[in-house]
Protein backbone atom coordinates (compact mmCIF):
# COMPACT_ATOMS: atom_id res chain seq x y z
CA UNK A 1 0.00 0.00 0.00
CA UNK A 2 1.37 3.14 -0.90
CA UNK A 3 1.46 5.89 1.99
CA UNK A 4 -0.78 8.65 1.48
CA UNK A 5 1.60 11.45 1.32
CA UNK A 6 4.02 9.87 -0.89
CA UNK A 7 0.88 9.26 -3.20
CA UNK A 8 -0.38 12.78 -3.48
CA UNK A 9 3.17 13.84 -3.89
CA UNK A 10 2.64 13.06 -7.69
CA UNK A 11 1.02 16.08 -9.16
CA UNK A 12 -1.22 14.14 -10.87
CA UNK A 13 -2.63 11.53 -8.92
CA UNK A 14 -3.16 14.81 -6.44
CA UNK A 15 -5.12 16.58 -8.78
CA UNK A 16 -7.07 13.34 -9.71
CA UNK A 17 -7.74 12.79 -6.07
CA UNK A 18 -8.55 16.42 -5.24
CA UNK A 19 -11.10 16.71 -7.57
CA UNK A 20 -13.65 14.87 -5.78
CA UNK A 21 -12.22 15.07 -2.72
CA UNK A 22 -12.32 18.80 -2.40
CA UNK A 23 -16.44 18.93 -2.91
CA UNK A 24 -16.94 15.74 -1.25
CA UNK A 25 -15.17 17.37 2.18
CA UNK A 26 -17.22 21.02 1.34
CA UNK A 27 -20.05 18.96 1.50
CA UNK A 28 -19.54 17.20 4.74
CA UNK A 29 -18.10 20.50 6.17
CA UNK A 30 -21.51 22.31 5.49
CA UNK A 31 -23.96 19.36 6.79
CA UNK A 32 -21.96 18.94 10.02
CA UNK A 33 -22.19 23.49 10.31
CA UNK A 34 -25.95 22.90 9.36
CA UNK A 35 -26.15 20.48 12.76
CA UNK A 36 -23.42 22.01 14.71
CA UNK A 37 -25.48 25.73 14.23
CA UNK A 38 -28.37 24.37 15.24
CA UNK A 39 -27.47 22.81 18.52
CA UNK A 40 -25.33 26.01 18.95
CA UNK A 41 -28.18 28.21 18.64
CA UNK A 42 -30.88 26.16 20.46
CA UNK A 43 -28.20 25.28 23.50
CA UNK A 44 -29.55 26.60 26.53
CA UNK A 45 -27.77 29.78 27.89
CA UNK A 46 -24.64 29.14 30.39
CA UNK A 47 -24.87 29.73 34.11
CA UNK A 48 -22.00 32.33 33.84
CA UNK A 49 -21.87 33.20 30.49
CA UNK A 50 -25.14 33.73 29.51
CA UNK A 51 -26.10 33.55 26.33
CA UNK A 52 -22.42 34.66 24.94
CA UNK A 53 -21.97 30.95 24.63
CA UNK A 54 -23.06 30.53 21.60
CA UNK A 55 -19.82 32.86 20.59
CA UNK A 56 -17.47 29.98 21.53
CA UNK A 57 -19.13 27.24 19.06
CA UNK A 58 -17.39 29.67 16.26
CA UNK A 59 -14.47 30.99 18.47
CA UNK A 60 -12.72 27.64 19.81
CA UNK A 61 -12.87 26.13 16.70
CA UNK A 62 -11.21 28.93 14.67
CA UNK A 63 -8.89 29.29 17.45
CA UNK A 64 -8.05 25.74 17.27
CA UNK A 65 -7.96 25.58 13.36
CA UNK A 66 -5.45 28.67 13.43
CA UNK A 67 -2.67 26.34 15.33
CA UNK A 68 -3.35 23.37 13.45
CA UNK A 69 -3.72 25.17 9.66
CA UNK A 70 0.11 26.68 10.96
CA UNK A 71 1.48 22.96 12.30
CA UNK A 72 0.27 22.48 8.26
CA UNK A 73 2.21 24.89 7.03
CA UNK A 74 5.16 24.35 9.15
CA UNK A 75 5.37 20.61 7.72
CA UNK A 76 4.57 21.14 3.89
CA UNK A 77 7.19 24.44 4.54
CA UNK A 78 9.72 21.97 5.85
CA UNK A 79 8.66 19.19 2.99
CA UNK A 80 9.14 22.09 0.58
CA UNK A 81 12.68 23.04 1.97
CA UNK A 82 14.69 19.86 2.39
CA UNK A 83 12.69 17.93 -0.75
CA UNK A 84 12.40 20.85 -3.24
CA UNK A 85 8.80 19.55 -3.83
CA UNK A 86 6.69 22.05 -5.75
CA UNK A 87 3.19 20.87 -4.79
CA UNK A 88 4.66 20.81 -0.63
CA UNK A 89 5.56 24.45 -1.39
CA UNK A 90 1.79 25.09 -2.97
CA UNK A 91 0.51 23.51 0.06
CA UNK A 92 2.37 25.77 2.36
CA UNK A 93 1.33 28.74 -0.18
CA UNK A 94 -2.33 27.66 0.14
CA UNK A 95 -2.24 26.79 4.03
CA UNK A 96 -0.94 30.36 5.15
CA UNK A 97 -3.83 32.48 3.20
CA UNK A 98 -6.29 30.07 4.89
CA UNK A 99 -4.87 30.45 8.22
CA UNK A 100 -4.43 33.90 8.17
CA UNK A 101 -8.60 33.87 8.28
CA UNK A 102 -9.10 31.70 10.85
CA UNK A 103 -6.55 33.18 13.03
CA UNK A 104 -8.81 36.82 11.88
CA UNK A 105 -11.97 34.75 12.62
CA UNK A 106 -10.29 33.58 16.46
CA UNK A 107 -9.01 37.34 17.46
CA UNK A 108 -12.33 39.20 16.37
CA UNK A 109 -15.01 36.27 17.73
CA UNK A 110 -12.51 36.10 20.98
CA UNK A 111 -12.75 40.00 21.13
CA UNK A 112 -16.80 39.84 20.63
CA UNK A 113 -17.09 37.42 23.67
CA UNK A 114 -14.27 39.65 25.77
CA UNK A 115 -15.98 42.58 25.88
CA UNK A 116 -18.74 41.65 27.59
CA UNK A 117 -17.10 38.57 29.73
CA UNK A 118 -14.16 40.60 30.43
CA UNK A 119 -15.40 44.14 30.26
CA UNK A 120 -12.59 45.05 27.32
CA UNK A 121 -12.13 43.97 23.68
CA UNK A 122 -8.41 43.28 24.13
CA UNK A 123 -5.93 42.84 27.28
CA UNK A 124 -1.93 41.76 26.31
CA UNK A 125 -2.89 38.49 27.80
CA UNK A 126 -0.18 36.15 26.85
CA UNK A 127 -2.75 33.99 25.25
CA UNK A 128 -4.18 36.65 23.08
CA UNK A 129 -1.06 38.36 22.30
CA UNK A 130 1.15 34.65 21.57
CA UNK A 131 -2.32 34.41 18.78
CA UNK A 132 -1.88 37.45 17.57
CA UNK A 133 2.00 37.07 16.75
CA UNK A 134 0.57 33.88 14.94
CA UNK A 135 -1.34 36.12 13.31
CA UNK A 136 1.71 37.80 12.37
CA UNK A 137 3.38 35.06 11.09
CA UNK A 138 0.81 34.47 9.03
CA UNK A 139 0.76 38.56 7.50
CA UNK A 140 4.69 37.71 7.12
CA UNK A 141 4.70 34.61 5.59
CA UNK A 142 2.19 35.85 3.08
CA UNK A 143 4.05 39.52 2.99
CA UNK A 144 7.08 37.70 1.98
CA UNK A 145 6.22 35.44 -0.33
CA UNK A 146 4.69 38.47 -2.25
CA UNK A 147 7.78 40.95 -1.95
CA UNK A 148 10.41 38.33 -4.04
CA UNK A 149 9.61 37.94 -7.76
CA UNK A 150 11.93 34.86 -8.10
CA UNK A 151 9.16 31.73 -7.04
CA UNK A 152 12.32 29.51 -6.01
CA UNK A 153 13.92 32.38 -3.33
CA UNK A 154 10.25 33.24 -2.15
CA UNK A 155 9.61 29.72 -1.37
CA UNK A 156 12.83 29.10 0.22
CA UNK A 157 12.68 32.56 2.40
CA UNK A 158 9.13 31.93 3.50
CA UNK A 159 9.65 28.40 4.49
CA UNK A 160 12.56 29.27 7.03
CA UNK A 161 10.26 32.22 8.43
CA UNK A 162 7.11 29.35 8.80
CA UNK A 163 9.45 27.52 10.29
CA UNK A 164 10.95 29.97 13.04
CA UNK A 165 7.05 31.10 13.39
CA UNK A 166 6.51 26.94 14.64
CA UNK A 167 8.22 27.92 18.09
CA UNK A 168 5.01 30.05 18.30
CA UNK A 169 2.87 27.48 18.71
CA UNK A 170 3.33 25.55 22.02
CA UNK A 171 3.52 29.10 23.54
CA UNK A 172 0.15 29.69 22.16
CA UNK A 173 -0.50 26.22 23.92
CA UNK A 174 1.05 26.57 26.94
CA UNK A 175 0.18 30.36 27.36
CA UNK A 176 -2.59 29.91 30.14
CA UNK A 177 -0.44 27.37 32.01
CA UNK A 178 2.98 29.19 32.02
CA UNK A 179 1.63 32.89 32.64
CA UNK A 180 -1.43 34.38 34.93
CA UNK A 181 -3.68 34.62 32.32
CA UNK A 182 -7.01 36.29 32.24
CA UNK A 183 -8.27 33.25 29.06
CA UNK A 184 -9.21 29.81 30.43
CA UNK A 185 -7.13 26.93 30.48
CA UNK A 186 -8.45 24.57 27.62
CA UNK A 187 -11.76 23.42 28.58
CA UNK A 188 -11.78 20.57 25.55
CA UNK A 189 -8.53 18.53 26.29
CA UNK A 190 -10.32 18.29 30.62
CA UNK A 191 -12.45 15.46 30.60
CA UNK A 192 -16.05 16.43 32.33
CA UNK A 193 -15.11 20.03 31.92
CA UNK A 194 -17.74 20.61 29.27
CA UNK A 195 -21.56 19.48 29.28
CA UNK A 196 -22.46 17.48 26.83
CA UNK A 197 -25.11 20.19 25.40
CA UNK A 198 -22.33 22.46 24.71
CA UNK A 199 -19.94 19.69 23.97
CA UNK A 200 -21.64 18.71 21.21
CA UNK A 201 -22.31 21.99 19.15
CA UNK A 202 -18.46 22.58 19.71
CA UNK A 203 -17.13 19.54 18.40
CA UNK A 204 -19.76 19.37 15.35
CA UNK A 205 -18.31 23.13 14.32
CA UNK A 206 -14.66 21.88 14.84
CA UNK A 207 -15.02 18.77 12.73
CA UNK A 208 -16.85 21.30 10.28
CA UNK A 209 -13.81 23.52 10.13
CA UNK A 210 -11.96 21.12 9.62
CA UNK A 211 -13.57 19.71 6.99
CA UNK A 212 -14.14 23.09 5.52
CA UNK A 213 -10.12 23.42 5.76
CA UNK A 214 -10.10 20.16 3.82
CA UNK A 215 -11.87 21.52 1.01
CA UNK A 216 -10.41 24.72 0.72
CA UNK A 217 -6.80 23.51 0.67
CA UNK A 218 -7.44 21.26 -1.64
CA UNK A 219 -9.18 23.57 -3.90
CA UNK A 220 -6.58 26.36 -3.27
CA UNK A 221 -3.58 24.09 -3.98
CA UNK A 222 -5.20 23.03 -7.48
CA UNK A 223 -5.42 26.71 -8.03
CA UNK A 224 -1.27 27.13 -6.98
CA UNK A 225 -0.86 24.24 -9.49
CA UNK A 226 -3.08 25.95 -12.15
CA UNK A 227 -0.99 29.30 -11.70
CA UNK A 228 2.42 27.36 -11.79
CA UNK A 229 1.38 25.42 -14.72
CA UNK A 230 0.14 28.57 -16.73
CA UNK A 231 3.27 30.50 -16.07
CA UNK A 232 5.21 27.52 -17.54
CA UNK A 233 2.97 27.72 -20.45
CA UNK A 234 3.01 31.25 -20.78
CA UNK A 235 7.00 31.33 -20.79
CA UNK A 236 6.76 28.28 -23.54
CA UNK A 237 4.35 30.50 -25.66
CA UNK A 238 7.15 33.54 -25.47
CA UNK A 239 10.25 31.26 -26.19
CA UNK A 240 8.41 30.05 -29.31
CA UNK B 1 -32.66 34.74 21.55
CA UNK B 2 -29.61 35.82 22.50
CA UNK B 3 -30.84 38.50 24.55
CA UNK B 4 -28.74 41.09 25.93
CA UNK B 5 -25.48 40.05 24.53
CA UNK B 6 -27.42 39.76 20.70
CA UNK B 7 -24.99 43.33 19.66
CA UNK B 8 -21.73 40.60 20.29
CA UNK B 9 -23.17 37.28 19.08
CA UNK B 10 -24.62 38.31 15.96
CA UNK B 11 -21.67 40.36 14.66
CA UNK B 12 -19.63 37.63 15.72
CA UNK B 13 -21.67 34.80 13.66
CA UNK B 14 -21.73 37.75 10.59
CA UNK B 15 -18.01 38.48 10.69
CA UNK B 16 -17.84 34.26 10.72
CA UNK B 17 -20.04 34.04 7.89
CA UNK B 18 -18.38 36.73 5.99
CA UNK B 19 -14.55 35.48 6.51
CA UNK B 20 -15.87 31.86 5.00
CA UNK B 21 -17.58 33.44 1.87
CA UNK B 22 -14.56 35.51 1.01
CA UNK B 23 -12.14 32.38 1.64
CA UNK B 24 -14.29 30.29 -0.26
CA UNK B 25 -15.04 33.05 -3.01
CA UNK B 26 -11.55 33.76 -3.16
CA UNK B 27 -10.19 30.06 -3.21
CA UNK B 28 -12.45 29.24 -5.74
CA UNK B 29 -11.84 32.13 -8.08
CA UNK B 30 -7.67 31.55 -7.72
CA UNK B 31 -8.60 27.84 -9.24
CA UNK B 32 -10.73 28.58 -11.79
CA UNK B 33 -8.73 31.92 -12.87
CA UNK B 34 -5.42 29.73 -13.52
CA UNK B 35 -7.26 26.59 -14.81
CA UNK B 36 -8.92 28.76 -17.52
CA UNK B 37 -5.88 30.74 -17.82
CA UNK B 38 -3.09 27.27 -18.33
CA UNK B 39 -5.89 26.24 -20.71
CA UNK B 40 -5.68 28.77 -22.77
CA UNK B 41 -1.95 28.84 -22.98
CA UNK B 42 -1.77 25.10 -23.33
CA UNK B 43 -3.86 25.40 -26.47
CA UNK B 44 -1.49 28.33 -28.14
Amino acid sequence: MIPAPAFLANPERFMAFSRWAAPLFGAVAVLLAIGGLWLGLTAPEDYQQGATVRIMFIHVPAAIMSMFVYACLGVASLLALVFRHVLADCAAQAAAWLGTGFTFLALVTGSLWGRPMWGAWWVWDARLTSVLVLFLFYIAYLALRASIDDEAKAARAAAILALVGLVNLPIVHFSVYWWNSLHQGSTMLTKGALAPVYAAPLYLMLVAYLAGFGSLWLVRIRGEVWRRRAEAAALRVARA
Amino acid sequence: MAGKYAAYIWPAYGITALTFAILIAGSLAHARRWKKRAEDLARK
